[in-house]
C-alpha cells in the first residue's frame, strides 16, 4: 500500500508528461474501439439481413444440394418436407419453419430482361421465420396466384410499379424453358440488396408449377436462442437422418464472414501500430523517470528497499499511467462509437449501383461490444505495465552507493 | 552554426531518450509511407483492371444503353459505321475495339447459372485485356471459328472443360429466341472472383450473328496513348448522335476508393500525433532539466530567439533522424513490395465483377510519398517542440538560475 502511495505521487511529479503519455495510449485504444464498433455494426447488419430475409438461422437441404454459394440446382430437392417437419416438430428451441424454393430466372418487363433469383414462399408460414411481410412499402403482400413481390430497387431499374405485368422466364427441373406472367402486387424494401435488387417473391405452388416439380429446395428455420445454433444444428441433423443436410447461416455465407474477418484483422493491425507507438512513449517516460531518480533509488535501496519493491513501484507507476490512459481511451472510443450507433455513417450515395458483395446497403450503424471495450482496456493497462519492465531493469542493477553519488 | 553544434551535442546527452523519441517517429513514418504506397497500389490495380476488363480508357455507348446498362439492352447497340470511325480519328487514340456484352443463363438441365458473355475482337483485345496471357488450359480465341473461352470457376460450376460444348440460349436484339453450340477452346483465370465465376468470351462476328447485331456492338472500348489525358480526349471527341463517352476516371468504384483514401489521411494524422507526443515529452524534460543552463545562457546574452532556436534544432534533429530512418525503412519495404507484390487472391476471389480488385497488389511508392512522409515527420517534430519552448522564453535568467 505504501508503495502504491509512493507510485501515485511519483506519477504526478510531472503532470504534463504523464498527461501526454496517457493521452497517446488513449488515442490508440479509442481507435481500436471505434473500428470494432464499426465492424460489429457491419457484421450485425449483414447477419441480420441474411437471417431475416435470406436463409433464417438454419437451412435444411436434400443431401448434395448445397455445393457453393450462389448455385441453385434443381436436381436434388426435398421431395417430402412433411417427413422432416414431423421429425423436428418437437424441438422446443425452433421458433418457426418455412419452406422455400429458390431458383435462377430472368424477369422480363416487355423491353428488358434481367437475371434474378426467384423465391417461392409459403405465405402462411413465411412470417414465422422471415420479416418480408413487414417490409411491403407499396401495394400489398401476395394474394392472387399470379401475384409477385419485387424489391423497390428492381422496380425502379425496370420501370415497374404495383399493378405492372412482368414475365418470369426460367428452365424447369428438366431443362425445358418456361415462362409465366405475373402482376406486381407489392414492392418490398428490406435493406438486403439481394431482396431489393435481385430477387422476386411468388407463391410456392406457382414456383412448383413453373419448375415442374413437387417438393421444395429448402426448409428455413428460425430459432429462439441463436447462441446455441450449433447445438440445434446437431440436434436436427440427428433427427432428420442422412438424406438431408443442415447448414447455419454462417456456413452458407462463409465468404462474406471470412471477408469481414480479414478486414477486421487489417484494421486491428493499423490500430495496433498506434498502440505500439504509444507504448514507446511509455518506455520513454519510464526511462526518464528512472534516470532522473537514480539518487533517489539509491537512497531507497540504502534504506532497505529491495529490488522487488523498486520494480513494484515503477510497475505501479506504469500501471497508473496505463489505467488513466486506458480509461480515457475507452471513454473517447465509446463517445465516438455512440455517434456511430445513433447517427450512423451514410455511404450509400457513394456506392449507388455498385455490387459490393456485402449484404447491406451502406448506412453503417455501429454496435458496441462491451467485452471488446473491456479487453481493450485490459490490453492498454497490460501493455503499459509490460513495457515498463525494460526501463526498470536498469534501476534494479544500481548499486546504492554509486547511485547516491550520481548527479 | 554554433547553435546547431550545441543542439547536436545536446542530442547525445541522453542518447537513449533521443533515440526512443526518434524511433516512435520512425515507426510512424514507416507505416505512413507503407500505407500510402499500398493505397496507391490498390488504386492503380483497380484502375488497371477496369481499363483492361471493363471499360478501356474511354468507353462509348449510346446514351440510352448507358442509362439502362443494368439490363444490358441489346436493342440500344450502336452502329459501327465508317462515319463513326472517321469521327473517332484522333491522334491520341491507339485502339478502338467493339464489344457486345450480353447476359445468359447457362447450364445443363437442373442448373441455371447467370453468366455474362462478351463478344470481342480477339486480336485487338490481346492489347487491351491481355486475355491471351491468362489462359490456363487450351488456347485463346481465334476470330474464324465458333469457339469460346470461359472463366475457370464458371467452368467448374458447369462441369465442362476444354473440348466440351457450351450451349448458349438467349434472345437476339429483336427479342426472338436464339442459340448456338460453342466449342470450349480455352479456360482463363483472371484471379478476380466475379470475372472467373461468371464471364465467357466469344469472337465478335459469332456474337453479332447470334444476337442479330450485324455491324453493330453494344460498346466501343478505346485505348489512348496517355491514360492521364483520357478525360480531355473524351471531351474532345465529337460524335453525331446521342452517345455517352465516359473516361475510366469517372468509374464510380474509383471515385469511391478515392474518397476512402481521404479517410486514411485522418488515420495518418493520428499516428503522427501519437508519435510526436513522445518528442513533446522529451522536449518537456529537456526544458525541465536544463532550466538552470538556459538561465545561464540567457544571462550570458543569448536572446530568446536563439534559445528557442537551440531547442527547436534539438527537436528537429530527433525528428530528422526519426523521419529519415522511417523514410528509408518505409521506402525500402514499399519498393520491395512494388516488385514482389502481395498476393490478394484470397480476398479477390470473393470480390464482385464491379470491384475488380487483385489478384496481386503491387505497392506503388513514389519519391513524392517518401519525401512528403519525411517532411511531415520533421515538421511535426518541430511543431511539437514549440509546446515547451514558449514557456522557456518567458523565463527570467535570475530565477532560472536559482531553480534546483
Amino acid at each position: 500500500m505504501k508503495i502504491l502511495n509512493l507510485a501515485w505521487r511519483n506519477v504526478f511529479r510531472h503532470r504534463r508528461r504523464t498527461l501526454i503519455t496517457a493521452a497517446a495510449i488513449s488515442v490508440g485504444l479509442a481507435v481500436m474501439i471505434y473500428m470494432d464498433t464499426m465492424m460489429n455494426g457491419l457484421d450485425n447488419l449483414a447477419a441480420g439481413n441474411i437471417i431475416d430475409f435470406e436463409t433464417g438461422h438454419l437451412e435444411i437441404f436434400a443431401k448434395g444440394y448445397y455445393r457453393e454459394e450462389g448455385l441453385f440446382p434443381l436436381d436434388t430437392i426435398i421431395e417430402n418436407p412433411e417427413f422432416i417437419l414431423q421429425r423436428i416438430a418437437k424441438i422446443k428451441t425452433i421458433k418457426g419453419v418455412t419452406p422455400r424454393i429458390k431458383f435462377q430466372c430472368r424477369v422480363n418487363n416487355g423491353i428488358d430482361e434481367l437475371p434474378v433469383l426467384g423465391i417461392g414462399i409459403d405465405i402462411e408460414k413465411e412470417p414465422k421465420v422471415f420479416e418480408t411481410a413487414n417490409t411491403v412499402v407499396k401495394g400489398e403482400y401476395l394474394k392472387n396466384p399470379d401475384d409477385i413481390l419485387i424489391g423497390k430497387d428492381l422496380a425502379k431499374d425496370m420501370d415497374l410499379d404495383v399493378g405492372s405485368f412482368l414475365t418470369i422466364i426460367t428452365r424447369d427441373r428438366y431443362g425445358t424453358y418456361e415462362a409465366y406472367d405475373f402482376t406486381v402486387s407489392g414492392l418490398i424494401n428490406t435493406g438486403h440488396p439481394l431482396l431489393d435488387r435481385n430477387a422476386v417473391l411468388m407463391h410456392i405452388n406457382i414456383a412448383q408449377r413453373l419448375l415442374s416439380m413437387y417438393g421444395i429446395t429448402e426448409l428455413c428455420i428460425k430459432t429462439r436462442d441463436d447462441n446455441k445454433l450449433m447445438q440445434l444444428k446437431n440436434e436436427i441433423a440427428g433427427k432428420i437422418g442422412k438424406d438431408f443436410e443442415v447448414y447455419t447461416y454462417k456456413e452458407l455465407n462463409a465468404g462474406i464472414f471470412d471477408l469481414s474477418e480479414m478486414k477486421r484483422s487489417g484494421q486491428f493491425m493499423l490500430a495496433l501500430v498506434v498502440v505500439i507507438i504509444a507504448a514507446i512513449g511509455i518506455i520513454n517516460t519510464m526511462l526518464m523517470a528512472v534516470m532522473e531518480r537514480i539518487p533517489e533509488i539509491g537512497m531507497l535501496k540504502a534504506m532497505g528497499f529491495g529490488n522487488y519493491n523498486i520494480v513494484k513501484m515503477f510497475i505501479y507507476e506504469g500501471g497508473i499511467i496505463g489505467i488513466f490512459g486506458s480509461l480515457f481511451g475507452c471513454f473517447l472510443g465509446l463517445l465516438a462509437s455512440l455517434h456511430l450507433v445513433y447517427y450512423g455513417l451514410d455511404l450509400s450515395h457513394m456506392l449507388e449501383n455498385i455490387d459490393i458483395i456485402y449484404p447491406v446497403k451502406f448506412i453503417i450503424t455501429g454496435e458496441i461490444n462491451y467485452m471488446t471495450v473491456l479487453s481493450v482496456f485490459i490490453f492498454g493497462v497490460v501493455v503499459s505495465v509490460i513495457v515498463t519492465l525494460w526501463p526498470v531493469r536498469k534501476a534494479t542493477k544500481l548499486q546504492p552507493v554509486e547511485a547516491l553519488r550520481h548527479v | 552554426m554554433y547553435l546547431l553544434k550545441l543542439a547536436y551535442r545536446n542530442f547525445f546527452r541522453n542518447t537513449r531518450r533521443s533515440i526512443i523519441s526518434g524511433i516512435s517517429v520512425a515507426i510512424a513514418i514507416t507505416v505512413i509511407i507503407f500505407a500510402q504506397s499500398y493505397m496507391r497500389g490498390v488504386i492503380e490495380n483497380i484502375s488497371e483492371n477496369i481499363v483492361r476488363l471493363i471499360s478501356g480508357h474511354i468507353r462509348i455507348t449510346t446514351k440510352e444503353y448507358d442509362r439502362r446498362e443494368r439490363m444490358i439492352p441489346l436493342s440500344e447497340a450502336l452502329d459501327l459505321t465508317p462515319e463513326l470511325y472517321d469521327e473517332l480519328n484522333h491522334e491520341e487514340i491507339l485502339i478502338i475495339s467493339p464489344r457486345i456484352k450480353f447476359g445468359v443463363l447457362l447450364g445443363e438441365k437442373e442448373l441455371n447459372i447467370p453468366a455474362l458473355g462478351y463478344a470481342i475482337d480477339p486480336d485487338k483485345e490481346t492489347n487491351i485485356s491481355g486475355l491471351d496471357k491468362r489462359i490456363i488450359e487450351g488456347s485463346y480465341l481465334d476470330a474464324s471459328s465458333n469457339g469460346t473461352i470461359i472463366g475457370n470457376e464458371l467452368a467448374k460450376r458447369l462441369d465442362i472443360g476444354v473440348g466440351d460444348t457450351l450451349t448458349i440460349i438467349t434472345r437476339t436484339a429483336y427479342d426472338s429466341p436464339t442459340g448456338i453450340n460453342l466449342l470450349v477452346k480455352g479456360i482463363f483465370s483472371i484471379g478476380i472472383g466475379g470475372m472467373d465465376r461468371s464471364v465467357f468470351y466469344i469472337p465478335l462476328n459469332v456474337g453479332q450473328q447470334l444476337l442479330d447485331l450485324e455491324d453493330r456492338a453494344t460498346e466501343l472500348v478505346i485505348i489512348v496513348k496517355n491514360p492521364n489525358k483520357a478525360i480531355n480526349i473524351a471531351r474532345e471527341i465529337r460524335l453525331h448522335g446521342d452517345y455517352s463517352i465516359v473516361p475510366f476516371q469517372y468509374n464510380p468504384i474509383l471515385k469511391y476508393i478515392n474518397t476512402f483514401s481521404f479517410v486514411y489521411s485522418i488515420f495518418y494524422a493520428i499516428i503522427l500525433i501519437v508519435a510526436c507526443s513522445t518528442i513533446a515529452n522529451t522536449m518537456i524534460m529537456v526544458v525541465y532539466e536544463r532550466t538552470k543552463e538556459i538561465g545561464m545562457m540567457k544571462a550570458m546574452g543569448l536572446n530568446n530567439l536563439s534559445v528557442a532556436g537551440l531547442l527547436t534544432l534539438e527537436a528537429g534533429i530527433i525528428g530528422f533522424v526519426g523521419s529519415f530512418l522511417g523514410a528509408v525503412i518505409g521506402g525500402i519495404l514499399s519498393y520491395w513490395l512494388k516488385y514482389q507484390g502481395i498476393d490478394m487472391s484470397m480476398m479477390s476471389s470473393s470480390t464482385s465483377a464491379d470491384m475488380p480488385y487483385g489478384p496481386i497488389i503491387y505497392f506503388s511508392p513514389t519519391p513524392m510519398i517518401i519525401i512528403t512522409g519525411f517532411l511531415f515527420g520533421l515538421l511535426a517534430a518541430i511543431i511539437v517542440a514549440f509546446l515547451p519552448i514558449t514557456r522557456i522564453t518567458k523565463l527570467e535568467p535570475a530565477k532560472a538560475l536559482r531553480t534546483v
